[in-house]
């Protein structure tokens, strides 16, 4: 008991006057902003965006891309409140409707794909291309979300660093349909999902690590 | 318009039981708020009254997770020391409680965390390892020769768990001192000097073999 009295003292006493975080709603429109801005920018010099208007009059391109966009700013959204302490666990879902978006209009591309344009595939490595574009434009992504959260990351970081690795993850899949506007078939589909998913397992190490050091 | 009223000097006598009054029903909650505003603007005196009530606050959380008194201190201390970290994310204006019990539970888990990690490790660091450890070397000829094995075997460790050993062992301060004053997390200082007796330990053995 002792020992706590005099940690409140000596704490007290190395209380500097702190600026309170900015409301976190704002902080992530600014890391959003961020984000969409240098996506933007990479559209702006080599994108395609007349021919994805084009396939988003197919519902399923729609849905998938729609559902990336969403899931992805929800989970950036979803990263920035929960780095809070205290902050309601509900946030937690706010990637949810997207991601349920996403997989429905990829699965729905892949079986046109299939029934209606005969789709054969040929390798599970033949979207190789589309997994280390995945990886190249969501690391750079996740490491500015990490360093955006680092200084707060603390508490629930491993859960905080997923949301991030995920949000920067399906950004860079909708980054990808941006810049070569086909439809999505079964070998790139399960590539997006993969790359996806290592993205945000290693930014879950990442929290993890950044967690556990002293 | 009481507050409006309490801007003016010429009647500031009668504000002032108003203004007592007020404090006096102030709810926990809001006088809560009050300190972490002041806390953030560096305010020592309501920092202090902040963290003492906190730490009967968090200590209630801990007890749920753990029942040993000194697992649950731990706990209080860990959470003081992370609430000063991250005193900056309060946001002025919110409740006060959930912030302080969200930093406490997560400190709380990590801490259960830290011993099971711990009961699954065959060794137990104690209190009496370095004492122990320096026992171990009665093979040597001398008792200087065994103090100079001790501080060669203390010289090979890594310089954060040598730290650990400095500050807790031979400087015999408490774990909170050694937190504050290396900046270290109490568990993370814990781990540090559980790994170094168990260096010194097989340094100090594998002597002795030799």
């Amino acid at each position: 008991m002792r020992d706590t009295d005099e940690l409140i003292e000596t704490l007290a006493q190395d209380a500097k006057p702190v600026t309170p975080l900015a409301p976190p709603l704002m902080r992530a429109g600014l890391l959003l902003a961020g984000l969409l801005a240098a996506m933007g920018a990479l559209v702006a010099f080599g994108g395609h965006v007349e021919e994805t208007i084009a396939h988003l009059s197919r519902a399923p391109f729609a849905l998938e891309l729609i559902g990336a966009l969403a899931a992805g700013v929800g989970a950036v959204v979803a990263a920035v409140m929960l780095s809070i302490p205290g902050r309601a666990r509900a946030w937690l879902n706010l990637p949810v409707p997207g991601l349920v978006l996403w997989l429905a209009g990829g699965g729905l591309e892949c079986y046109r794909q299939v029934e209606e344009l005969g789709y054969v595939p040929t390798s599970m490595f033949a979207s190789q291309d589309c997994f280390v574009f995945i990886m190249a434009a969501g690391l750079p992504s996740a490491a500015a979300a990490y360093v955006f959260l680092r200084r707060h990351l603390s508490i629930d970081a491993v859960r905080v660093m997923a949301l991030a690795g995920l949000g920067a993850a399906l950004l860079a899949a909708v980054l990808l349909q941006l810049v070569h506007a086909h439809g999505t078939n079964p070998v790139d589909f399960v590539t997006h999902v993969v790359a996806v998913t290592l993205l945000m397992l290693f930014a879950m190490a990442v929290g993890r690590f950044d967690f556990r050091r002293p | 318009m009481f507050v409006m009223i309490g801007h003016w000097p010429v009647i500031e006598g009668l504000w002032a039981p108003v203004q007592q009054r007020d404090e006096t029903s102030e709810t926990a909650s809001a006088r809560w708020q009050r300190l972490m505003r002041a806390a953030q603007g560096g305010d020592q005196r309501a920092y202090a009254a902040f963290l003492k009530e906190a730490a009967v606050f968090v200590r209630v959380i801990a007890r749920r997770y753990h029942r040993d008194g000194g697992a649950v201190e731990d706990v209080v201390q860990e959470t003081l020391l992370s609430l000063h970290r991250v005193r900056h994310t309060y946001e002025p204006g919110r409740a006060v409680e959930p912030w302080v019990a969200a930093v406490a539970k997560a400190r709380a888990i990590d801490a259960l965390r830290v011993r099971m990690r711990r009961a699954a490790d065959e060794t137990e660091a104690s209190d009496g390892q370095l004492h122990e450890v320096a026992d171990s070397t009665a093979g040597a000829d001398s008792r200087h020769e065994a103090q100079a094995e001790v501080a060669a075997a203390l010289a090979a460790l890594p310089a954060g768990q040598r730290a650990a050993v400095r500050m807790l062992k031979i400087e015999e301060l408490s774990l909170a001192e050694a937190a504050a004053r290396s900046g270290q997390s109490v568990p993370a200082l814990k781990s540090l000097l559980h790994r170094a007796m168990l260096s010194l330990r097989a340094a100090l053995k594998g002597s002795n073999d030799a």
